[in-house]
């Protein structure tokens, strides 16, 4: 989308982004070895994105009566981990596209993509550093713990996934798909990041389980759309393969359905399909499951399910900045929850 | 969604169909186990509250009502902790120096409190002693390198710069006011005449920090 045609939301994201890859780049040492180490650091940041995570929490940190040069090493550490995440992600799930361009791993070989995707949790190592210097000690080291807790949970939601995805685990229900979320996705997207805002403007007093909540409504609701988005989206306005998460068999919300509804030779042909590797799935086994996904209302009821918590998301606003006034900052994380739930790309 | 209690968050539940419904029974159902167990263990705080202020110009507190008060108060709030973490650490690098001074005189040590004294050692021998480093100035920026002079004695007998080695090799320059200890090693060369040489310990983009450091070779 070009720069006039975008709307207020996209236009503030698009502020804070630019701010916080500013700075990230004075992270990135502009030293030996460029080719196989700094350049390749320096590329999934350079490609853009749509900041999310840094635009929550600068404007929470605002919001909550904070200035924004407190909150910009956090943002910084948060854009560095969430790009080491995806390089190692991409990597796991033999992912080809990010950001509408060839993964790390596809450019430049699978070991120099680890590598870099090392360095960049050491460099959110130093961002979050300098934040003694912002914060002082005590601030710093609530944030630090923060961020200690939102990788353990991110490793510890990978974990459960990759291994459901070994194991070839069928029996799922839709509560092990949101608590999945929860962990793997949602507390870092969302969360996280709201919790380290509201912890840095409030001088740490924060009351942070309101956070939680709506966060969480945000972020799971969030992610459903993002499934959905991947099985019938435009892949080129998506940036991501198409129907990616089938050829990788995650379990979604989808498959979860489709897996209890379907039933006999549909079920078994399911069965054999999650229980396959990736290089064995083929366009027209992804298909036909999508097809499946069609005739048993998986896709309906995945859109309906997260209905009932985008629905709450509202609400759950109300409450996590009920102490705080109104400002541009708070009227835009509120118009965000219509943004990032109704967005098709 | 008809109207809702902030304080029920089931009571929109009720008015849901059944799979919207069953998608955010289930989602509290999980974040709630979530809080809980976060909860275990944990202290409560006192609650946070800012007050209104002024957005867009409009004053939100009243006509009288001092003017973006709570976000100064917080900023006063802010600005203390670290002024005050800032002085403590100032008490503690004016602590190290005048122990160090202290240690170096208690060694029976001539010449410079700042100064390094290494040796006697004899030639091909590494001399090797500890110092702390006080950064007490210049900006943050990548890790400073640490490099010396050559060593050189009053008849212009010399030991090259690169025989001398540090432990760490880098200095944390983004933590400005603080101390940090390291290791020196010189390499004594096989052929070094006997004498005292002297040079200096320095760090790249650091231009205040500056060590001096005199080494005894002896015959």
């Amino acid at each position: 989308m070009s720069e006039l045609l975008a709307s207020p939301v996209e236009a503030e994201l698009a502020r804070y982004g630019t701010m916080t890859r500013d700075a990230l780049t004075l992270y990135v040492p502009a030293t030996e070895p460029r080719r196989h180490l700094w350049n390749l650091v320096a590329e999934y940041p350079s490609r853009g994105g749509k900041a999310i995570r840094p635009a929550l929490c600068l404007a929470t940190t605002v919001a909550f009566g904070g200035e924004l040069e407190e909150a910009i090493s956090s943002a910084v550490a948060l854009e560095l981990l969430h790009n080491a995440f995806l390089v190692h992600d991409d990597i796991e799930d033999a992912s080809l596209l990010r950001r509408g361009r060839p993964t790390l791993h596809a450019q430049h070989g699978v070991p120099l993509a680890i590598n870099a995707g090392d360095a960049l949790v050491v460099l959110a190592g130093a961002a979050l550093r300098d934040n003694r210097r912002l914060l002082g000690s005590r601030r710093a080291a609530l944030i630090g713990d923060e961020f200690d807790l939102m990788t353990r949970r991110t490793i510890e939601g990978q974990a459960r996934e990759l291994g459901w995805r070994r194991d070839a685990v069928c029996d799922l229900e839709p509560d092990d798909y949101l608590d999945l979320i929860m962990h793997k996705t949602c507390w870092y997207t969302t969360i996280h990041p709201m919790r380290v805002g509201a912890l840095i403007g409030s001088l740490g007093r924060a009351d942070l389980d309101p956070i939680v909540r709506f966060g969480f409504y945000l972020g799971a609701a969030f992610q459903i759309r993002d499934d959905l988005l991947n099985l019938v989206g435009d892949e080129a306005k998506y940036g991501k393969e198409s129907c990616g998460d089938l050829y990788e068999g995650k379990r979604t919300l989808m498959v979860i359905h489709l897996m209890r509804e379907a039933s006999g030779g549909d079920r078994r042909a399911v069965e054999r399909f999650l229980a396959m590797d990736r290089a064995q799935r083929t366009s027209a086994d992804v298909a036909g499951v999508v097809e499946l996904m069609r005739h048993y209302g998986s896709l309906d009821f995945a859109h309906e399910f997260g209905l009932g918590i985008a629905e709450a998301a509202g609400d759950a606003f109300e409450a996590a900045f009920a102490n705080v006034p109104d400002s541009p900052e708070r009227r835009f994380l509120h118009e965000l929850i219509a943004w990032m739930l109704e967005r098709d790309a | 969604m008809p109207d809702r209690d902030p304080l029920d968050p089931l009571a929109g539940v009720r008015n849901m169909a059944d799979v919207p419904r069953a998608g955010l029974e289930t989602a509290i159902a999980v974040v709630e186990r979530m809080l809980e167990l976060g909860r275990q263990g944990a202290t409560t705080s006192s609650p946070f509250h800012l007050p209104a202020q002024p957005v867009d110009g409009a004053n939100g507190d009243g006509a009288d009502a001092a003017p973006d008060r709570g976000r100064e108060l917080r900023r006063l709030r802010a600005d203390a902790e670290r002024q005050l973490e800032l002085w403590g650490e100032s008490v503690r690098v004016l602590l190290d120096v005048a122990v160090d001074a202290a240690e170096t005189r208690a060694d029976g040590r001539t010449g410079n409190a700042d100064q390094l004294s290494l040796g006697p050692v004899s030639p091909g021998v590494p001399a090797v002693g500890r110092a702390w480093l006080h950064v007490l100035d210049g900006p943050p920026g990548p890790p400073a390198r640490l490099i010396a002079t050559a060593f050189t004695a009053h008849d212009g007998a010399a030991i090259e710069a690169t025989a001398a080695s540090f432990e760490p090799p880098l200095l944390d320059s983004f933590a400005l006011r603080a101390s940090q200890e390291i290791a020196i090693t010189i390499e004594v060369p096989e052929g070094a005449p006997p004498g005292v040489y002297h040079g200096h310990v320095l760090a790249t983009g650091l231009p205040e920090v500056g060590l001096a450091v005199r080494v005894e070779v002896g015959g």
